[in-house]
């Protein structure tokens, strides 16, 4: 209590001082406020246009001249899968089969986005052993819904990066779960339309229990945040993908990646240069309240020596005094925090959670300085202070 | 009664060039109710060992005991806060706080409350032979020997029986300098303290019951 009451005289006493800390505190508090209200206003800028033109990127065979027909490795396939950086990843995989000796082609997918078109679904991220089919395989085959159809699977094996070999993988009986809706697009590239839906796993299950690396033979996925496209990039080169070299030989290997990020950096380029360099250089901008806090608290309490020093001589303890003087600080600091917020409102809407964070962090940083500078307080000697004559 | 033990107390200040022996195997006995002025050429180590017995160092060599307890063993800020109490040539007072305010500090920072704080400090303001009109006023605008009153004031507030004064008149003129010895003598004799004061003004030395001679570091009592 006492403390408490020493304290807050001394504030009110020592008014210049005050004040002078205060309008310090405020015009940092007002800068880091501004600061972090453009941050975050760029950054709404930019989500809208990622929003709007999304980043999309394919994955193509080295000399980036084929989408489709590709052998992406299941390492490849299982890395954009399950990585935190991308959405809306589509892989598809083509084969035929025979049921009864009569063909049917077959297209594996583990998302209904692979089909332009189709109503969203869950099937096709299922491991079971269902397929859809078309109206007219149902027809042709004098089948329904519910029923089960026996398939003699095939599949596809890359000889010397170009020739393609047919090889039998298993025979599987599929339940018809239901029918592709008319108007969905099947027409997949440049093949066969698939008469058969199954979902990837179902079949990349398949090539596991017979022992077979699974392929994938197209891919493409779309950036989860086109801020963190460099993070992408990075994460994509580690997973084993190139970019694509016009020069490379012929292959089917999908082994590389054109992301088509130059809409979007045409777009948002300047932005987003800006935003980066903003971003990075916050760190730097938080030593401004560590040493304001320092420099501010050590000039003042440069010229209250005599102060602290008659204060110990009492036998207030020294951890006492750092307190008193630090506790005074974050009053003073907390007073300037309300003026402190009122640019970043003003100018940029900046929300309460952000407007608290700023406050805390300044808060943190300015009395970490202001710590320092009292530890060197709290190093004079008391005595040379007293005896000085005058 | 025996209050402040010093026994063989050395100290030297190490600094990057030399090791500077400020005080050379100091022994002495203060007791209470009695005046001891310590004089002495200026550099002569003085203030050292006045900063040793209240507690602002510790010794290099040597023992200070109070009341039989041995200082480094003390709770040292606790010793100043209880027993005893400095005053300098330069007053040193809280020049933000008023009079009575730094009288009532070492009050309320025994946790005395502020009502009772408040009349035991305008007590001893009465007995340091402050007019009332002095309460109120804050020290910059006091002359040297109201300051100083204050500032003994203060120290008989802290309530110890050890007063330590360096050079407590250097700053005032021969008058107020007579009140101040006059306080400091009472002090001693009706309140029964160990007043202990450093001066090289031998008509200040001379009131005192005992005088000792610092030189070069060594103490010695001549009278
Ligand atoms: N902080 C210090 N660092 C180094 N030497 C010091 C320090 N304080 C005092 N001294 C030296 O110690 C000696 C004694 O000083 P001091 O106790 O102040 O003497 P006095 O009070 O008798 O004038 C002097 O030689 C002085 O130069
Ligand atoms: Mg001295």
């Amino acid at each position: 209590m006492f403390y408490i009451r020493m304290v807050l005289r001394n504030i009110r006493r020592h008014k210049y001082k005050s004040f002078f800390n205060m309008m310090v505190c405020i015009a940092i508090l007002g800068f880091l406020n501004i600061y972090t209200g453009n941050l975050v206003h760029t950054q709404e800028q930019l989500e809208t246009i990622s929003r709007t033109i999304p980043i999309k990127a394919v994955i193509t065979n080295a000399a980036g001249d084929a989408e489709s027909g590709l052998f992406i490795h299941d390492k490849r396939v299982q890395s954009v899968l399950h990585s935190s950086n991308i959405a809306n990843a589509v892989f598809t995989l083509q084969s035929v089969g025979y049921i009864n000796d009569s063909q049917v082609s077959l297209m594996a997918a583990n998302t209904y986005r692979a089909f332009p078109g189709m109503e969203a679904n869950n099937f096709f991220s299922s491991e079971l052993n269902e397929c859809l089919v078309t109206q007219s395989f149902l027809d042709n085959h004098h089948l329904k819904v519910g029923d089960e159809i026996t398939v003699e699977q095939y599949y596809y094996e890359l000889l010397d990066y170009i020739y393609q070999n047919l090889l039998p993988l298993d025979t599987i009986t599929y339940t018809i779960s239901g029918v592709v809706d008319e108007h969905v697009d099947l027409s997949a590239g440049d093949s066969l339309a698939p008469d058969i839906l199954l979902p990837l796993n179902t079949v990349r299950n398949i090539y596991t229990q017979n022992n077979l690396t699974f392929f994938a033979d197209s891919g493409s996925f779309t950036a989860a945040n086109p801020l963190a496209l460099n993070q992408l990039k990075e994460e994509m080169h580690e997973a084993g993908f190139m970019e694509v070299n016009s020069n490379a030989d012929l292959s089917l290997d999908g082994n590389s990646l054109i992301i088509q990020d130059s809409t979007f950096i045409q777009t948002a380029g300047n932005l987003l240069k800006g935003h980066t360099v903003m971003q990075n250089c916050f760190p730097v901008i938080l030593l401004l309240p560590i040493l304001s806090g320092f420099v501010s608290s050590y000039l003042i309490t440069n010229s209250r020596q005599e102060e602290f020093a008659i204060m110990r001589s009492l036998g207030i303890r020294k951890s006492n005094c750092i307190m008193t003087f630090l506790l005074e600080n974050g009053i003073l600091l907390l007073l300037s925090c309300i003026p402190g917020a009122l640019p970043g409102i003003l100018l940029f809407r900046i929300g309460i959670n952000t407007l608290l964070l700023n406050a805390a962090l300044f808060l943190f940083c300015y009395l970490a300085g202001t710590f320092a500078a009292l530890i060197i307080l709290s190093k004079i000697s008391i005595v040379e202070v007293l005896t000085k004559a005058d | 009664m025996n209050i402040l033990k010093l026994e063989n107390v050395s100290y030297s200040y190490q600094t990057k060039y030399q090791t500077i022996e400020a005080v050379k195997h100091a022994s002495f006995t203060f007791a209470t109710g009695k005046m001891y002025a310590i004089t002495g050429e200026s550099g002569s180590g003085k203030s050292t060992l006045l900063s040793l017995m209240a507690g602002l160092d510790l010794p290099s060599e040597g023992h200070i005991f109070v009341n039989g307890t041995d200082m480094s063993s003390l709770d040292r800020d606790q010793y100043r806060c209880r027993e005893a109490s400095v005053i300098y040539q330069a007053f040193h007072l809280f020049s933000l706080l008023t009079a009575k305010e730094n009288v009532m500090f070492p009050l309320e920072l025994r946790g005395i409350p502020r009502k009772e704080a408040s009349r035991q400090a305008e007590n001893y303001l009465q007995k340091a032979g402050l007019p009332e009109k002095i309460y109120r006023q804050f020290p910059p605008m006091m002359s040297g020997g109201e300051q100083q009153r204050v500032a003994i004031a203060r120290a008989m507030a802290a309530g110890g029986k050890i007063l330590l004064a360096d050079e407590p008149t250097g700053n005032l003129d021969t008058e107020n300098e007579k009140k101040i010895v006059e306080l400091l003598k009472a002090f001693a004799h009706e309140d029964g303290c160990a007043v202990i004061v450093i001066t090289h003004n031998p008509e200040v030395a001379a009131e005192a019951d005992k005088i000792l001679r610092m030189c070069d570091g060594i103490l010695t009592q001549i009278q």
